[in-house]
């Protein structure tokens, strides 16, 4: 800490420092500064993309989604846990960013994806990363998320025009055999 | 400057907490009035004034609606805004401030130096010194200041979607001007 940070910090505490304690609050009125050190933590800690994490029942576990702002414009969603796609949505909605994350099942009358969207997509992990550059004038980034029986989370992404499906069939489109066919050639 | 004599009372938990904030903050504010003001005074008390504001508005400051560095760029951004009105009315602005306080002259040389530093921040606000307001403060804080698209969001009041428009519109100008034409 600097000379002058040092004396401006004194000077704010020797004039200001009463109004720094917490005002006397009405019945029935919750205070809005419970968690006032969770930003200063995450500012303190030279962070430079803001982070939201949904974390399960304990800390301890990974956090069910995390929606992280990179620096670069571009926005990196996670997703550990299926069930938390409507929590996930309710995040990517705030972020003002046209995207949503859907479910990939077997049942789905939808299939495929009208614009895949390969740029920024690490398929077959828990994260994926949106370019939202990408997203073609009236389409929304779809974020297709399917569990195995372990429990391990895939991500795929694509367009669809907008508000896109909410569900996707899980079937490829093409059978293994054409799928391998495809890759020989 | 007299300093207050040291005593063993226990911190004040409230005073730790915004001090918390002020050490995380204090350069990064310092810096954004440093690319702006070539006085060391006038940072100074811009900076001061900043922090004079957020403690009298810090009721009203929500964690769960942006972060605290976020919320200091913001009052930031206004006081430098409020400053320049009062100049161009020809009141004298740094007088007015609150938050005035003779610098020390080992602070004068430190905060000049501060100013120094912020020679290629100038040079980027200059360059992009068309472009709307909104533009050159939303790219200043993403690639200068190091915020969040989110955070700088949050610090300039608009939705995280108007933001990522305001910097692509920002960088593409920025690149056709480094073009050759």
């Amino acid at each position: 800490m600097s000379t002058f940070e040092d004396r401006l910090w004194t000077a704010l505490v020797r004039e200001h420092g009463e109004e720094m304690r917490p005002q006397p609050i009405e019945t029935n009125q919750r205070s809005h500064r419970p968690a006032i050190l969770t930003g200063t933590a995450l500012a303190g800690a030279g962070l430079t993309a803001a982070v939201v994490l949904a974390f399960t029942a304990t800390t301890s576990t990974p956090p069910a989604f995390a929606v992280t702002d990179n620096p670069d414009g571009t926005v990196t969603v996670t997703l550990n846990d299926v069930s938390a796609i409507t929590s996930l949505n309710a995040e990517l909605a705030r972020d003002g960013l046209d995207a949503k994350a859907v479910p990939l099942t077997a049942g789905c009358a939808t299939r495929g994806f009208p614009h895949p969207m390969p740029a920024g997509t690490n398929p077959s992990t828990y994260t994926i990363t949106i370019v939202p550059g990408d997203i073609p004038s009236g389409y929304t980034a779809i974020v297709a998320a399917s569990e195995n029986a372990s429990g391990q989370v895939s991500l795929v992404q694509g367009a669809w025009p907008s508000p896109g499906p909410s569900c996707i069939n899980s079937t490829p489109l093409l059978s293994p055999d054409a799928i391998a066919h495809a890759k020989k050639r | 400057m007299n300093l207050p004599a040291a005593t063993d009372a226990p911190p004040d938990p409230a005073v730790a907490e915004f001090e918390a904030i002020y050490r995380a903050n204090v350069a990064g504010i310092t810096a954004f009035f440093a690319r702006r003001c070539g006085e060391p005074q006038a940072v100074a008390d811009l900076t001061s004034e900043t922090f004079v504001q957020a403690i009298g508005s810090l009721g009203s400051f929500d964690p769960r609606r942006g972060s605290a560095r976020a919320w200091l760029f913001g009052i930031a951004r206004h006081v430098y805004a409020s400053h320049c009105a009062r100049a161009a009315n020809g009141n004298h602005a740094i007088a007015a401030l609150a938050g005035h306080r003779e610098l020390e002259h080992d602070e004068i040389e430190e905060l000049a130096s501060r100013i120094d530093d912020q020679l290629a921040g100038r040079e980027l606000l200059a360059r992009v010194s068309r472009l709307p307001e909104i533009e050159r403060v939303a790219l200043e804080l993403v690639e200068l200041a190091g915020l969040a698209p989110r955070e700088a969001a949050r610090a300039l009041d608009v939705s995280p979607a108007a933001l990522r428009v305001r910097l692509f519109r920002a960088r593409t100008r920025l690149r056709k001007e480094e073009e050759p034409s």
